[in-house]
């Protein structure tokens, strides 16, 4: 009689047994920084204590990744840019103020970061892959591929516009910034945040016309 | 006719901005809105994509050894935050400082009272015995005390003795030295 190999779980546990799991953390695995606000998190990791950094890092790391991928256009620079864009915002924390929310505060650091960067030259866009996009129950293969090919097209012509029009167009487009949060960032007035997003959208739509 | 602002039409586009009645008359401002909004809707085509599930707590991974190898957060107050030069400058200011309070506060030792001779009424009343004079006096002062003698400016002034041997040749030094071993060899000689 041979042995099985797939032993099934529930046969090594006696009918008679009640198996609990009591996790005794009362304070939580974070040590209580979980219900702190932005404010007490900050002043937690000037007082260093790294692990409410982790917390503040768990709560922005999509919009800083979101933000990043946008002006870099593939998986790998974004990931590299999110890590530096935190590093420089922990290094900088003390400059935090509480003046803007730490979100919009991040904001600033990525965009600096991605536009220190990226310089001038437009970086590489990722190649069509079906399989990474976001599978829509409803949508047939066909429109999902039509779908990754005009999003790629136009990840490409973002990536082709000067970087204040790139930046005013991701912070305004798809991060739905006021444009007077833009002004703060960019260091520039409401108008010429506004005339650099008319121009950026200007070009996209060349850039996108040209492309087909 | 004047058309409208890059940030007039941009409101106009995005619907922060109610319709102007310029546009009911400009086809080339309502060609702009028009086309703005198709860009508008363009770009939120470009969705981007989610990463594996993986992805998140690896970058979380990674910003937190970068963070444990930065040097942690330092008060103003901390010396160790400050350069060594800065630190040597005020440590050395404070050196300074200190030792001149020091120095001005610093007490003044009061002159020590000299002390009298342990027998000034003695030897007086030994060689009062040949001279009546002397003996007079030894009479008159034998009830009396140093400090009594030094209210009455009988007394040496403090500092005086020292004052007079400091102004002595070397002849007249070497000659008290000889009067006073011949004293101190033969009391009452």
């Amino acid at each position: 009689m041979g042995s099985s190999l797939a032993w099934p779980m529930t046969a090594a546990c006696r009918s008679e047994w009640d198996v609990t799991v009591v996790r005794q953390d009362p304070a939580g695995a974070d040590g209580g920084l979980a219900g702190l606000d932005e404010a007490a998190l900050v002043a937690a990791c000037l007082a260093g204590r790294t692990e409410a950094f982790d917390l503040i890092v768990e709560r922005h790391r999509g919009a800083v990744y979101r933000l990043c991928y946008r002006f870099a256009g593939n998986h790998e620079d974004a990931s590299d840019l999110s890590q530096d864009v935190f590093l420089r915002a922990y290094r900088g924390l003390k400059s935090f103020k509480g003046r803007s929310s730490l979100g919009t505060w991040l904001y600033r650091v990525g965009v600096n970061v991605c536009l220190n960067r990226a310089g001038t030259k437009a970086p590489p866009t990722e190649p069509i892959d079906t399989a990474r996009h976001v599978d829509v129950a409803s949508e047939s293969p066909v429109e999902r591929v039509l779908r990754g090919e005009r999003a790629a097209r136009v990840r490409a012509a973002i990536a082709a516009l000067p970087a204040r029009q790139r930046a005013t167009l991701i912070l305004r487009a798809y991060h739905e910034l006021a444009h007077e949060e833009i002004a703060l960032l960019l260091g520039c007035s409401v108008g010429a945040v506004k005339a650099n997003f008319f121009h950026a959208l200007g070009n996209l739509k060349k850039h996108l016309e040209g492309a087909s | 006719m004047p058309h409208l602002s890059p940030a007039e039409l941009i409101d106009l586009a995005e619907g922060t901005r109610s319709p102007v009645p310029h546009l009911s008359g400009c086809e080339v401002c309502r060609r702009h809105v028009a086309e703005l909004r198709v860009a508008l809707r363009a770009a939120a085509a470009a969705e981007v994509p989610e990463p594996s599930p993986l992805f998140w707590d690896h970058l979380s991974a990674r910003v937190r050894e970068a963070v444990q190898a930065e040097p942690p957060f330092r008060r103003w107050w901390d010396v160790r935050a400050l350069r060594p030069r800065t630190v040597w400058t005020v440590a050395a200011s404070a050196v300074v400082a200190i030792a001149a309070v020091a120095t001005l506060r610093a007490p003044r030792q009061p002159a020590e009272r000299a002390a009298p001779p342990p027998s000034i009424t003695a030897g007086a009343r030994a060689r009062s015995a040949d001279d009546p004079s002397l003996a007079f006096v030894a009479d008159l002062t034998a009830g009396f005390d140093w400090d009594q003698a030094a209210a009455a400016g009988l007394a040496p002034r403090l500092g005086a003795a020292d004052k007079a041997i400091a102004e002595l040749t070397d002849a007249e030094r070497r000659e008290l030295e000889r009067l006073i071993k011949n004293e101190m060899s033969h009391p009452g000689a």
